[in-house]
């Protein structure tokens, strides 16, 4: 929709007869126009209209909860020095103020409005302010990200001309700061300051100072309020992962340093993204998960040829390919509650020493006809090429399969692999880092030759990290050590029914979870 | 006063009314003259071509009032000067807006600032009181004599359109004291919590 059209309609819609019908058709413009303006907020009504206190609208951003609510009135402001005195009555709230109608005078008491405006923390705007404001995000997306901060954080006046001015020099900022530009970059970062209220004018001098460093420049040199928490609103990193691609490895490891799943998977970037493959592949060593849920599927990947692809979808992190997706959560009831699948009986042990090639496996739980074995190394050593391994699953007879596998990623950390829930995750009530958790996905399933070339990159780059930087906590799994493992050791548990609550992480009870 | 002065102080009058209503938590006032959008809504036709137009106009909340609409006139005024005759022309006005939209109006309201007619006050919103102010403005009413084939307008007053007028008048007298006790800002704010959740519908 373009300028004159939400103005057009709002006077329309003044004009109609009926005082309901009215009243309702001004309300249902201002809404749709703020819509358009936030996609992200979402907006209640309120039933009140040009009440001296009462708001109009409580905005609200349901994926961003430390945004809180915004009252928005809707005053009539055909007489200026009226319409500042309604202002005054509501400042207390640093609302949103739509004025309807047109100031009869207007520059000073404009400049007088802007003043007083921007002192108390009310955005004070119309319809051509948000119209421009929407025009010139649906040009350019970079203009999204200030949009939405000024719904929830924008004071001052924000009429046509101001609305040009701050999405015009915003948009430039962040090239500025792509380019490391003093000049543009600071003008972007003063527009920040002066019109956004503080939480948004944080949150977007984070993002200009994140897209500063990201493209090389140093902090100190930083032309705005330097932050050193490294934090990135969610506007701005939803701009940047469905933006033009950005292939620098450098630029999105800065950007990750703080990322975390829980900020990921809030995001409305679409399903998958060139940067979000980008963005996931270089800091899935910073990236923490307790665990991951695959299911199998018969979607084709959005980017061909990839072999694998992140996603973000039902609010959680994906890893998919032509025949899987692995969803990543930092909580099993999550991971539960977003995803389902039928359980299992688990897989038989010729199909997991061929899929465990390479990867040490420490323990294993072998059941058939509802009794279980459990078969673990006094230590960390790889039990899947222990002669007396396939003699014990032979004697369980031709239904046994195996149920669970330990997977000692570190000298004090072991995964599980649960074949029945199709879940990995950490022993214990621990996070870690997500590629720590794909040692385990070719033990789930069995990958093409292209997925494993795939996969081996995601990893070596986060072992690359840890070579590189001393604070990194990327631990690759110890490459199998070909020796016989002769100290292997065999349990016999109890035949038991398991339930999906059975096989949550709290493993302690079970014998499988002795040996570490 | 001169004119532009009695002109301000009709529109702080008209603005003092709406705070006053919507501090009661009983109003919601949409349309405040001399604001261009509210003369548009809150004007009429006299049937001799000219217009009149209240000073304000809303709904009540609330109670036996939900969603009653309501139309007001102000008088900020000091003293009762030219009140009475004004008053009796608002009953003519209101006679002709429930003849023209008899669904539309349910409460019509004088809102003053000082008494008048003290002496009539009992009578004020009586349908006698209303016959009268009809009568004395037959031709804005109903138009010129020839406009009507009888050529006695005064047989159109209608008996039911005075009493059913009568029963939704108001008359309200204020103070600038009493516009001052209201409802505190602390408690405004807590009103203002339970009144978004709840909504003025």
């Amino acid at each position: 929709m373009t300028t004159p059209t939400y103005a057009a309609a709002l006077e329309a819609a003044l004009g109609i007869s009926s005082t309901r019908e009215s009243i309702q058709g001004i309300k249902s413009v201002v809404a749709r126009e703020i819509e358009a303006t936030d996609t992200s907020a979402r907006i209640r009504d309120t039933g009140y209209f040009n009440h001296s206190y009462m708001p109009d609208f409580v905005l609200e951003w349901p994926d961003d909860e430390a945004a809180g609510q915004r009252f928005m009135y809707l005053k009539f402001s055909g007489d200026a020095d009226y319409f500042a005195r309604d202002v005054a009555l509501v400042e207390d709230r640093e609302p949103i103020v739509f004025s309807i109608g047109h100031h009869r005078n207007a520059r000073a008491a404009q400049a007088r409005l802007a003043a007083e405006t921007g002192a108390v923390n009310t955005l004070l705007t119309d319809a051509d302010g948000l119209a421009t404001m929407i025009e010139r995000r649906d040009r350019s997306p970079d203009v999204r990200i200030i949009s939405t901060a000024l719904t929830q954080d924008g004071r001052g006046f924000l009429d046509a001309e101001n609305a040009s001015l701050i999405a015009d020099g915003f948009s430039q900022g962040i090239d500025a700061a792509r380019s490391l530009a003093v000049e543009g970059t600071r003008h972007a970062t003063d527009i920040v300051t002066a019109r956004l209220r503080r939480r948004q004018s944080r949150l977007l001098n984070q993002f200009l100072q994140a897209v500063w460093v990201g493209s090389g420049g140093s902090i100190e040199r930083f032309p705005g309020v330097r932050d050193l928490s490294g934090e990135i609103a969610d506007s701005a990193l939803e701009f940047l992962l469905s933006g033009d691609e950005i292939v620098d490895p450098e630029f999105w490891r800065r950007l990750g340093r703080h990322a975390t799943l829980e900020q990921l998977t809030r995001l409305k970037i679409g399903r998958s993204t060139r940067n979000l493959q980008h963005f996931i592949t270089h800091n899935i060593d910073v990236l923490w998960a307790r665990a991951f849920h695959l299911q199998q599927t018969t979607d084709s990947p959005t980017e061909e040829p990839a072999a694998l692809e992140w996603a973000i979808e039902r609010k959680l992190l994906s890893l998919r390919s032509a025949g899987f997706s692995a969803y990543f959560d930092t909580s099993v009831e999550e991971l539960r509650r977003k995803t389902s699948g039928a359980r299992t009986r688990g897989i038989s042990l010729a199909v997991l020493l061929e899929r465990a090639a390479g990867t040490v496996v420490a323990e294993l739980e072998i059941t058939a006809d509802r009794r279980s074995i459990v078969y673990r190394s006094d230590e960390s050593i790889d039990i899947t090429r222990d002669e007396r391994l396939a003699a014990l699953a032979a004697s369980l007879g031709p239904d046994a399969r195996v149920t669970r596998a330990r997977i000692p990623v570190t000298r004090d950390r072991n995964l599980v692999c649960d074949f029945t829930a199709q879940i990995v995750a950490p022993r214990g009530p621990s996070k870690v880092p997500m590629s720590e958790l794909l040692v385990c996905l070719p033990l789930l399933h069995e990958l093409t030759s292209a997925e494993t070339t795939e996969l081996s990159v995601i990893l070596e780059s986060a072992a690359g990290k840890e070579a590189m930087t001393d604070h990194s906590t990327v631990r690759l799994p110890p490459p199998a050590t070909g020796e016989l493992a002769g100290g292997g050791q065999a349990a016999v548990g109890a035949g038991r029914e398991d339930t999906w609550e059975d096989t949550g992480w709290e493993l302690g009870r079970l014998p499988f979870d002795d040996g570490c | 006063m001169a004119g532009e002065q009695l002109h301000q102080r009709g529109a702080d009058g008209a603005r003092r009314a709406k705070l006053w209503l919507e501090a009661t938590t009983r109003a919601n006032v949409y349309y405040v003259t001399p604001e261009p959008v509210a003369v548009a809504k809150l004007s009429y036709r006299w049937a001799d071509g000219g217009s009149f137009s209240y000073d304000l106009g809303g709904v009540l909340l609330g109670g036996e009032f939900q969603g009653h609409e309501f139309v007001a006139e102000s008088k900020f005024y000091d003293g009762h000067h030219d009140q009475g005759t004004l008053y009796v022309e608002f009953l003519a006005k209101c006679y002709r807006a429930l003849t023209l939209q008899p669904t539309r109006i349910d409460h019509f309201m004088w809102i003053t600032w000082a008494p008048f007619l003290v002496t009539r006050w009992s009578d004020l919103r009586s349908p006698g009181e209303i016959r009268s102010a009809v009568k004395l403005h037959r031709r804005r009413v109903f138009g010129s004599p020839s406009n009507h084939p009888s050529n006695h307008p005064v047989d159109q007053i209608s008996d039911e359109t005075c009493e059913l007028l009568a029963e939704r008048l108001w008359i309200i007298v204020l103070s600038e004291r009493q516009e001052k006790l209201v409802i505190s800002t602390e408690n405004l704010s807590i009103l203002r919590a339970v009144g978004i959740e709840r909504g003025a519908g």
